[in-house]
């Protein structure tokens, strides 16, 4: 599923790349952002997957992706919801969004974390992977609205 | 998993992709509108620069360059490109201030009476 939904995001890309409406600040973002920020999680599952513990996707799927998700989502929801006109509203909806999807994640998780130990290990990681592909679409839709 | 854990997440999944799609559907017409700006800014732009004009009136915009952009639309381009359009009101016939405009900025930019302007 990981690889479906990378790909819908490479999808995205290059539909915009197509019209030429990429702005730079938004590769930026992709490239500083998520890449840097997945950069390390992908190592550390790639090491652990090689010593046979787990799957690669199960050593994936841990509380650092879901911090990742979130941190973007909460830091490109605020400077598109702080945006200037033109496009306002529209921009501060989709950060309003992306701000309360991080929180609503945020909030489910923990609530999973604290009170749902009869809770599968798959159910969790599976809602883990859900909370992390929200906030960063989102995140990535507040970047390409906030600025040129 | 259990049947219930997986309503629960066909659910999210749902609502996640429901709130996504709209996301996107309204980044579309953001990216879109600002493209098109962009390309009446520079269309604008070259016409100025190339005629050695400052300003010139919408319905001139309307004739020389491309009759679909409104009011509404011309209006709305010093919001977006606020360093490089400023809204402009032309002399008609009459010598009266009537006839709204769009003019271009320059860095030294002092405007001086009896400009040279396209009506």
């Amino acid at each position: 599923m990981l690889v479906y939904v990378l790909a819908a995001l490479a999808t995205v890309v290059v539909i915009l790349s197509v019209f030429h409406f990429v702005p730079p600040r938004f590769i930026r973002w992709v490239l500083c952002g998520l890449l840097l920020s997945l950069l390390p999680l992908f190592l550390v599952a790639l090491s652990t997957w090689k010593q046979g513990s787990e799957e690669f996707s199960q050593a994936f799927l841990t509380e650092e992706l879901l911090a990742v998700g979130l941190t973007l989502a909460g830091a490109a929801g605020v400077e598109a919801f702080a945006a200037p006109p033109p496009f306002q509203p529209i921009r501060r909806g989709i950060g309003l969004t992306t701000i309360l999807v991080a929180m609503t994640c945020v909030g489910l998780y923990v609530l999973f974390k604290i009170g749902g130990q009869n809770l599968s290990r798959e159910f969790v990681k599976q809602i883990e992977l859900i909370a992390f592909c929200s906030a960063a679409i989102l995140s990535l839709f507040s970047v390409l609205v906030a600025g040129p | 998993m259990t049947d219930a854990e997986y309503a629960w997440l066909i659910a999210a999944a749902a609502l996640a992709a429901s709130v996504a799609l709209l996301a996107f559907a309204l980044t579309l017409y953001v990216i879109y509108r600002r493209g098109t700006a962009q390309v009446a800014r520079d269309q604008i732009l070259n016409y100025l620069k190339a005629n050695d004009f400052t300003m010139m009136s919408l319905e001139r915009i309307r004739d020389r360059i491309n009759q679909d952009y409104n009011d509404e639309f011309l209006k709305k381009l010093p919001e977006y490109f606020p360093n490089q359009l400023r809204r402009a009101v032309l002399k008609d016939k009459d010598g009266a201030l009537t006839r709204p405009g769009l003019a271009r900025l320059k860095e030294d930019y002092v405007e001086q009476p009896g400009e040279r302007a396209a009506h």
